[in-house]
This record gives C-alpha cells, structure tokens and sequence, in this order.
C-alpha cells in the first residue's frame, strides 16, 4: 500500500535502508531534510491529495525476512512464551519510544506448540529495547505484505496509504498485560 | 438563511440533486460544503509556513428502492454535476440492499446560532495570523524557550437538499491557536485556544502559558508507573469527551452491541454532567448536521446518569427513534457523533484541585491515545508537554512522562472536582468546552524517556 512511483517532490521511489544487521544507517527525507545530513532525498516526500503539502511519510516499511526457519519453526523453537497476531490498538509516544499495542488474539506457546486461547492481550516497552530483543526472524515464507490505509499525520490532517511487508518474529522479554477484563 | 455563501451552497445542492432525480431514483439528497481556510505555521520561533485554501465538495447520496450509492466531486460545472449524478445512480444499481433502510430525513427547522459565525474570522489576514504568531513566540523568546505551533482560521458554508423537502444552509467559522514551547533542558509546554472569533483568543498569553510549563518541565525525573490521584486539565478533558463520545454514545455503537450505554445507569460522579449541544455559543455552534436535520440539545450524562445517546436518521428510524441531528456525511460507518459536547462547569478553582491533592500528578495533556477494551471504555496513551508530581497540595516539580491504561468510565465515576473555568478547544472533529478536574485515582503503567 506504499507503493509509488515518484513521491511529490518528484524524487523516484526506492529502497533505502534504515537499519541494517541491528544497526540504524538511514531515514527517510526529503529534499530539503537530507542535504541538512549530507545525504540524498530517499524520496519519502507525499501529500494526500492536491490541496496539501507534501509531508515525510512512512511508504513501505518493511522487516525483511531471514534465511533460517519459518514462523512455524520459530514457534516449535519457543519453550514458553506467546503467539500475538492482528493487531488492533496502537498507541507511542511523542518521540517513539514507549509503545503499547494490542492484538485481537494471544496463544500460549509451551514446549514449541500452541495452547490456550487468551483474550485482550497487550505488549508494551521502549522501542530500541524491543527491538534489540529480537533474536528471531521468520524466512520467505513467512513474509506477508500488510499495512493500513489510513496512517494520519500533520496538520491540517492527511491520511496516507503504508505498508508493511513482514515476516513473524520473536522477540525476549517483552512485558505483555495490562490487566484483566 | 441571511448569507449569500449559504444560499449559494443551497443553490448548488439544489442543482444537485435535480440532476440525481433525473437519473430516476428513489431519493437523493445532496450535501455541499464549502470552505475558505488558512494556516499559519510557526517553528523554531519563526513563521515558515502558510497555506490557504478555498474548496468545495459535493456528497451525493441516491438511493434506488434500497440500494444507496454515494459519489463525491469538487466539480460544480453542469457536466460535472450530470456525472457526478450517473456516478452515484451507477453504485446504487449494483451494491445490496440495505434490508432496514429508513428512508432520508424530512425537514426541520434549524434556525441559524448567529454566534456561530465571526467577521473577523471570516476576514482573518495573514498578517492577522502573523501577529498572534508574533505574540507567541515573544512570550517564549521572553522565557528563553522556543516556539512552535500554528493558527488557522476558517470560513465554511455547508448546504443540504433533500428529495423529501429539506433545505438547509448555513455559514460559520472556527479558529484555533495551538503552540507547544520547548525549553533547552528538555522541557516542553503546550497550551490552545479554540474559538468563533479569532479575535478573541489572546495569543500573547497563550504563548506565555506554555512558555512558562517549558521552563517548568524542565529536567524532569521519573517517577514509579502506578495509581495517583491526578488533576487533569482541559486539554486532557478534551479527550475523555472525545472517546466516550465515540465509544459508547452514539446510537449505531449501542445497536451495534459495543456500548456501555445503559441508560438510567450510574456512570459518573455527580459532578459530571455532558451534553451535546451545537447551539450553545461557548463552543463551536453548528446548528443542523450533514444530513440537513436540525440539532437537538442532548444530555448524555445528567450529573453521573446516562441518559441518551445521539443519532442520525438511519440509527433513529432502526431505534423507533427521531434523529437528534448528529449524521456526518454519506457513506458513514462511524454512525452518529456528538461534535459538540459540553462538560458542564463544578464551583473549584485551579488552586482547589490542585490544594486537593496529597500525592498526585497534575497533567497537561493527553498523547496518542486508543481504546484497548472499547466496552468499558479502556485506554491507553501518554501524558505529554507538563506532567508534575503534587504533594500536599503543592507542585514539586516535573515527571517524566507516563503511559496510562485508565477506564474513562471509572475516571468519570471518580471525579471529585470540576473546575469552574472552562475552556473552548478543538475535539476529534468538532468543538469541545471542557473544565479541569481532579480524578481519585488514575492507573498508570508505564513511563518513558522524557
């Protein structure tokens, strides 16, 4: 879903690498933000329509896959933890780095296989920590391309289309719930 | 109608729907909504930006015995008209019926709020816009803070005409000052003023509100995630208005069994009392909705019972109901919304609330937030631009901020003071008029780096 040609500064789509191996190496710009770093416009400038100014957005912001195992295995490769899927509720903070999303679904993983159904599951913690925890990712065929259409930013308000391909991922201790209902 | 842009929306409409009528459908009803706005950016202390624009959109709804398509342009040329009339023909010819379609509303009367509407808004220059910008940011050059933020101010005409005889048009403005200051200790401070008439806002002393909470929050310590007692001021009011508007009162939420509407039931303290009134001049008056159905006065919650919920003409019709003028434009899957809503004012003053806290947190406003359990109005987000930690009654100074998962429900239900300033600021889509209160306990759970 963000998925273009040429963003509206006229700069051609592309892939630019934001982290490599764990390691932050790129943003998103635009022209007059990357010659402030040295850099080149990674031509991430949209509007949402004609009566708008472009603004930096997300386009498709993706956690490539990893040759190794699928998510299948990387559950079969779990001894205790939890199986999250669609999330539905997202909140972080103004400089990203307390998250706390929600999923509609949680599964217990015991001993490499899925259990019991529970219900309102959550996840929170501070981004780098999150991510630093991350010690698997999902191969190919694990990869799904998602997204939303209606990722909002500035103001007046604009709506953009992102996307997200990704495959599943385990991540070490993550703080999930907070409370029960 | 006493004003030409008014009639002259109306007299598109008109022309509208003529052309929807032509493609032999049931019942058509157009909406047109023109606009005249403007923004003033400011950032790093100078103005870098400033947009303007003058727009129309028309919305057609037909409906074709019942199937209901809708099509929407910004062209108002004969052919433009003709094609936006097959387009909308052409949908309702092909998508399902809608089993318990009610029809379109009928007329009301929806007299104009002359309050609603501010020649000095309607003719806001950008020079005027630069001055408040100016004011802004010399408050915060005068704190050695710098300041960000914009003012716009808007015109909009907005016109209904329906094949079952509604004619309704009507022009107002709106105007809105927002500023966030950030000191060089990582202190940051917000303040907003939302009003009719742009005139009225004071621009050098909202700048000097959160220029002084920039100074104030600065090096701010962490403090344990948990419960406290908290005063909220308006700003973070606003959102308890907005989500428990969007939670749990509107009719198609109720019908759609995600409420905790019940009404005759026990939600709030007696010091809560919320209405929804487009009429009331302390907002932002809009006195019929995009359906052309005049607005009604509704209290949501009369001193901490539930009482009604507002609807639009479908959700009214499926209820045996009359629609209480809270449609937003076609097609709607957000069902009915209260855009006006009116937390009624309590007898304390700011010195009270905060005197009334042994240990708690005072907290500007509200950041990213999102229902977590919709049906008992959960959620979670940040504090943001001035939290600060109170003991005995007195501010001790700045707090990190904090994540929250917080009932609303229960917030209202513990509410043990309100305010008795209010301010007028800017909701989810429309205008809010909220005081500060003081809440018993709120559940915080997490907190991060600033």
């Amino acid at each position: 879903m963000g998925t273009f040609g040429w963003d509206d500064e006229g700069v051609a789509a592309q892939a630019v690498p934001l982290v490599q191996n764990g390691i932050f190496v790129g943003y998103l710009s635009s022209r007059e933000t990357a010659p402030r770093i040295g850099r080149q416009s990674s031509g991430a400038m949209r509007a949402d329509g004609w009566n708008r100014i472009p603004l930096i957005r997300m386009t498709n912001i993706n956690l490539l896959p990893k040759p190794g195992m699928s998510l299948d295995e990387i559950v079969a490769d779990t001894d205790d933890g939890l199986y999250l899927a669609s999330n539905r509720s997202w909140s972080i903070d103004d400089r990203r780095l307390n998250f706390q999303f929600a999923t509609e679904v949680a599964y217990e993983i015991k001993n490499g296989r899925k259990g019991r159904l529970f219900k309102n599951p959550t996840y929170t913690g501070i981004t780098y920590e999150f991510w630093r925890s991350c010690d698997a990712v999902g191969d190919e065929s694990s990869y799904v391309m998602l997204g939303t259409p209606n990722c909002g930013k500035g103001e007046p308000g604009q709506t953009g289309h992102v996307g997200h391909a990704v495959p599943g991922a385990r991540f070490r201790n993550v703080k999930v719930g907070v409370g029960k209902w | 109608m006493n004003d030409d842009r008014a009639r002259d929306a109306l007299t598109l409409a008109e022309a509208v729907l003529a052309q929807a009528m032509d493609q032999g459908v049931t019942e058509a009803e157009a909406l047109v909504m023109a606009e005249d706005s403007a923004l003033t950016r400011f950032a790093n202390s100078e103005i870098h930006q400033n947009v303007a624009e003058t727009n129309v959109v028309i919305n057609l709804r037909v409906v074709v015995g019942r199937r209901i398509g809708v099509a929407s342009s910004g062209r108002t040329d004969p052919e433009g008209l003709r094609r936006l009339a097959e387009n909308a023909a052409a949908i309702a010819r092909v998508v399902e019926e809608l089993d318990d379609w009610g029809g379109l509303p009928g007329p009301t009367e929806a007299t104009a709020v002359a309050a609603g509407y501010s020649p000095a808004t309607d003719t806001a220059s950008p020079e005027f816009r630069a001055d408040a910008a100016r004011a802004v940011i010399a408050a915060a050059d005068a704190a050695g803070v710098v300041a960000y933020g914009s003012f716009a101010t808007g015109t909009e005409s907005a016109a209904v005409a329906n094949s079952r005889g509604v004619r309704v048009g009507g022009t107002r403005t709106t105007s809105q000052l927002i500023t966030v200051s950030m000191g060089p200790d990582g202190g940051t401070g917000y303040a907003e003023s939302a009003a009719v008439d742009a005139g009225t806002i004071d621009a050098a002393a909202i700048g000097r509100e959160a220029a002084d909470k920039a100074r104030a929050t600065a090096s701010a310590v962490s403090i344990e995630p948990g419960d406290y007692p908290v005063v909220l001021e308006e700003y973070a009011v606003v959102d308890l208005l907005d989500m428990l508007g969007y939670l749990g009162f509107s009719a198609l939420a109720v019908q759609e069994e995600r409420s905790f509407f019940e009404a005759g039931k026990r939600i709030g303290s007696d010091l809560v009392t919320i209405t929804d009134d487009g009429r009331d001049p302390a907002g932002l008056p809009m006195w019929f909705d995009y359906e052309g159905v005049a607005k009604q006065r509704v209290e949501l919650v009369d001193r901490g019972i539930c009482r009604n919920v507002v609807y639009d003409a479908q959700t009214a019709a499926r209820a045996g109901a009359t629609s209480t003028g809270h449609g937003l434009p076609a097609p709607n899957p957000y069902g009915p919304f209260p855009l006006n809503m009116v937390m009624a004012a309590g007898t304390a003053s700011r010195d009270d609330l905060i005197g009334g806290l042994d240990r708690g947190l005072l907290v500007t406003r509200f950041h990213y937030t999102n229902p977590v359990h919709p049906k008992l109005a959960i959620v979670t987000g940040m504090t943001r631009d001035g939290t600060f930690l109170v003991e005995g009654g007195q501010i001790v100074g700045p707090v990190k901020n904090l994540r929250y998962t917080q009932s609303y429900l229960e917030a209202i239900a513990r509410t043990v003071a309100v305010a008795s300033d209010r301010r007028t600021l800017r909701g989810f889509l429309g205008g809010v008029v909220v005081p500060a209160v003081r809440i018993e306990a709120w559940t915080f759970t997490g907190g991060t780096e600033h």
